[in-house]
């Protein structure tokens, strides 16, 4: 037979491909949720004149105790102990930029104005996260943990322990790499007995999505990949920490009588975004430009713990 | 009126074939096999880069007296890679982009830490740049930064480490005397962590006889073998020095 009517000879009747009704995103670890823990401290708002921001330490409120004392003799001044943090705060940016075609033809509204918004609000959170946990590394005073070795959670109790011994007296929060917690994981199952199925720790033992694990013995638990790696990449570096030791801050855009730019909120910390739009008419470009102004330190290394296990 | 079919006139293509001959036409000699390759639209494998998806940044190693472990069976300092990135913890950027440092050098000289220069790696530095493809070959072409320990991968997401080679270079370091060697303190306060831990670690694998076998145990047990062998070569300590009172206490 001939003149057969297949597709494969309807070349201008149908198009090589078409889009779906959805689009998906990119696998990447889009949870900030951490940042809104209350071991967090937000050093608040740079003031004009630097970007270095000192918040000081005082050791008042029973730092010192008192020493037996003689009626009629004068004990001599106690010296107040005293410190302080400084936080460099650092320009962070990001600039995408379509052409008008691009736009004309976007199907999903990933270049709409809004889904710019978005992406600046959820990437300054994200930025954020990823300066703070590079500090993991830092905390010298207490570490758990082995080189090479899967982290249990008996690593973890060592590092509440080393915790309590150091008077970190306020709620604490851990934020482990994924693998870390795939260890914990694997540690728990191994420990049966009425231990797996605890309200508090169905976050470990169920696969639920995010990063809020759940509680381990009382402390958050968060799963993030901005953990670092160390000893050439042979181990990777969580941490347990409680208020004082990590200390964020940022700075503040002045408002701007201009419709272009537009103040971003940031979900889970109170950092300020902004976003602007900038059209060149002439070349038919638009570029959407986000920045933040955002710095980390380590504060007091004691109210901290590495907690170091194998990658 | 029913057709039949013509019997096909007898060819040398369809004479028919008797059963001897028949099982020679059916077998398919190697003669007769000819090697196929098939050509399918595909990414040329030998140019794709690592597809690392998390790309390291630039950094600076770091040392401190108290900071130590155990690695590959030897006792080495636990190197501290402090990012060399603005907003961490001091790091600040010039406004040619360029990094500054003194407010974080500071810091970490009091706090104890000791940097270490960049060229006292191999190769001229210990920190390496290698070009990847975190979207798995579509071409966003980013750097990842890593120690010179640290190898990419090709097409692959694996990242390998030379322990071995690591551990050796930093005991290089302490004996050209880039590194002071652990103190007596550490290394026994390390050993009696260690110790306590082992019980534990033994208890979890409720005596099975493959507790002894277990990755944690075997590197538990090597671990509290390299620091009694160390401490064991040392000398002597380094105390504070510390004066001797004596409370008068009224008869």
């Amino acid at each position: 037979m001939a003149n057969e009517i297949l597709y494969s000879g309807l070349g201008d009747l149908n198009v090589a491909a078409q889009l779906g009704a959805f689009y998906t995103l990119l696998l990447a670890d889009r949870d900030a949720s951490a940042l809104s823990h209350p071991a967090l401290i937000d050093a608040g708002v740079g003031m004009p004149g630097s970007l270095v921001m000192q918040i000081p330490q005082v050791g008042l409120l029973g730092y010192d105790l008192m020493s037996a004392g003689s009626e009629g003799s004068d004990p001599g001044n106690t010296a107040l102990t005293d410190g302080s943090d400084q936080i460099t705060l650092a320009l962070y940016d990001k600039i995408y930029e379509h052409g008008d075609l691009a736009r004309m033809t976007d199907a999903f509204g990933i270049l709409d104005p809004e889904m710019m918004a978005a992406d600046c609000a959820i990437t300054t959170a994200l930025t954020l996260l990823d300066l703070l946990a590079a500090l993991a590394t830092g905390f010298s005073t207490n570490v758990v943990g082995s080189s090479g070795v899967d982290l249990v959670v008996q690593d973890l109790i060592d590092a509440q322990t080393k915790l309590r011994v150091a008077n970190v007296q306020s709620t604490l929060c851990q934020i482990l790499h994924p693998t870390q917690i795939g260890d914990i994981n694997t540690d728990l199952a191994s420990i049966g007995g009425a231990f797996q199925h605890r309200p508090d720790l169905q976050g470990f033992t169920r696969w639920t999505g995010g990063s809020y694990m759940g509680q381990l013995f009382g402390v958050d638990t968060f799963s993030s990949s901005y953990c670092d790696a160390s000893d050439a990449g042979a181990n990777v570096n969580g941490m347990v920490f409680g208020r004082g030791a990590l200390l964020h801050g940022r700075g503040a855009f002045r408002a701007e009588s201009d419709p272009n730019i537009i103040p971003i909120a940031v979900p889970d910390a109170p950092v300020q975004a902004r976003l602007e739009r900038i059209r060149s008419g002439r070349t038919g470009l638009t570029a959407w430009a986000m920045r933040a102004v955002m710095g980390v330190i380590e504060g007091q290394d004691a109210a901290g713990c590495r907690v170091r296990s194998d990658a | 009126m029913a057709r039949t079919k013509a019997a096909p006139e007898s060819t040398a293509a369809t004479t028919p074939i008797a059963s001897s001959e028949r099982r020679h036409a059916m077998d398919v000699s190697a003669a007769d096999a000819v090697a196929v390759t098939p050509e399918v639209a595909t990414n040329n494998r030998a140019d794709v880069l690592p597809f690392v998806r998390t790309t390291g940044r630039q950094f600076v190693y770091a040392w401190r007296a108290d900071q130590w472990l155990v690695m590959a069976g030897k006792l080495v300092p636990a190197l501290r890679p402090i990012r060399l990135q603005p907003g961490v913890d001091g790091v600040g950027q010039d406004k040619a982009g360029r990094i500054t440092f003194g407010v974080a050098r500071q810091k970490l000289e009091m706090d104890g830490w000791n940097l270490l220069a960049h060229n006292l790696g191999p190769g001229g530095s210990y920190l390496r740049a290698t070009k990847v493809d975190p979207t798995g070959g579509k071409g966003m072409i980013r750097t990842h930064y890593h120690s010179a320990w640290e190898t990419c991968h090709k097409g692959s997401t694996t990242i390998t480490t030379d322990e071995a080679g690591y551990v050796e270079w930093l005991q290089s370091l302490i004996t050209a005397g880039e590194i002071d060697p652990c103190p007596a303190h550490v290394a026994t306060k390390m050993l009696d962590e260690a110790r306590a831990s082992l019980p534990r670690r033994l208890a979890k694998h409720k005596g099975a006889s493959t507790g002894e076998d277990a990755p944690d145990i075997i590197a538990l047990r090597s671990t509290i073998r390299v620091l009694s062998d160390y401490l064991n070569s040392l000398s002597g300590d380094n105390p504070a020095a510390a004066s001797v009172v004596v409370p008068e206490i009224p008869a």
